[in-house]
């Protein structure tokens, strides 16, 4: 009985396992190889997607918060300094949401501050009479031409508010 | 199996080797429907099968200048295809669709197409009890009964003795004979 049942197994499987063509399209797979990835791989990769995209989104709204400044410091006096001594530069700063700062060239630097949610207020300060931009909120004052610039219009229209006359 | 290469087979690898296209073009004619038929029992799979007899036959030629001419060429790819079809990690299980085999069936005149039909649902749950079955189990079903490899050349291929091949056969054979019950009509027939 048990050894009937056995060779009727090895029959069926036989029958169900026995060998076939292999397709055309095989030679065509070697010849221009994809990479063989199975979809557990596939799976994997769509759900490790998720969290990068998520650590990138998070890098990018901190980015955006605080910007990538060769000085930080919240502190008025220790960016004055640093700007005094890195570019040659004596900017008045008062106390505010600040960031740090960064030199561009010898005489102009970029002071960056926090705004309200996302935004960033960059502002260029630059000796003399520097170039102004039309897009940007500009003006002069003690020998210093300061630019503000905004990541959006409409947070430049906010500073617009206090800073009328650029 | 187990035949050592004659000079034309050694004349093929030896033009694989260095670097001739139209010799690994005849190697793989040679070969091919081995290393599909594998990979598909293996992995109940036709775009997995696809999948698995690329890698293998990448692997070949990646390979072939390792491959010592007094050693099995035909042991030496099942090993290589063997690894493939273990390391091909998978989520879900695909046979081959219904539809298409179905298909398949009507086109053909021999027998009576409800005959045939039937003959390919019984095939394609076999093959689906079959692709359940664990890898080690399955790999060892699929070499002897795909290829009808003695149990000896399934255990070199594997890296086991003979009687881990029996052992794990005889398991599986006692799992399939379970699940594929339903199909087996009264009195011992084939139905």
């Amino acid at each position: 009985m048990a050894e009937n049942q056995t060779q009727w197994i090895e029959q069926e499987l036989e029958r169900s396992l026995r060998r076939v063509a292999a397709p055309e399209q095989l030679w065509n797979c070697i010849q221009s190889p994809q990479p063989v990835r199975s979809r557990v791989q596939t799976r994997f990769m769509a759900l490790a997607t998720v969290p990068a995209v998520m650590l990138v989104a998070l890098i990018g709204a901190h980015t955006r918060q605080v910007p990538a400044v060769q000085f930080r410091s919240s502190d008025p006096a220790a960016i004055q300094a640093w700007l005094r001594t890195s570019a040659g530069l004596e900017v008045p700063m008062h106390a505010g949401k600040l960031a740090g700062a960064s030199v561009v060239s010898a005489g102009t630097a970029k002071i960056a501050y926090r705004g309200e949610g996302n935004m960033t207020l960059l502002v260029s300060v630059q000796t003399g009479l520097g170039a102004r931009n039309s897009s940007r909120l500009s003006w002069t004052a003690n020998g210093l031409t300061y630019q503000l610039a905004c990541a959006e219009q409409q947070d430049l229209k906010a500073c617009a508010l206090c800073h009328i006359g650029g | 199996m187990g035949m050592v290469l004659d000079a034309n087979d050694r004349a093929v690898i030896e033009a694989c080797r260095q670097g001739d296209a139209e010799a690994f073009r005849l190697l793989f004619e040679a070969h091919k429907d081995r290393v599909y038929s594998i990979a598909l029992r293996y992995s109940g799979d036709p775009a997995a099968a696809m999948d698995i007899a690329q890698d293998t036959f990448l692997k070949l030629l990646s390979s072939l200048q390792n491959f010592r001419g007094t050693a099995s060429f035909d042991s030496w790819l099942y090993r290589i295809v063997v690894n493939a079809c273990l390391d091909y990690k998978r989520s879900g299980r695909r046979v081959t669709p219904f539809l298409e085999t179905l298909l398949d069936a009507v086109a053909a005149p021999a027998e009576s197409i409800l005959t045939r039909m039937m003959r390919v649902e019984r095939e394609q749950t076999i093959q689906e009890i079959v692709a359940r079955l664990v890898p080690e189990q399955r790999i060892v079903v699929v070499l002897r009964y795909t290829e009808g490899l003695s149990y000896d050349q399934i255990a070199e291929i594997v890296g086991c003795s003979s009687g881990t091949v029996a052992s794990r056969l005889n398991r599986a054979h006692k799992i399939l004979e379970r699940r594929l019950a339903h199909l087996r009509l009264p009195g011992g027939g084939n139905g």
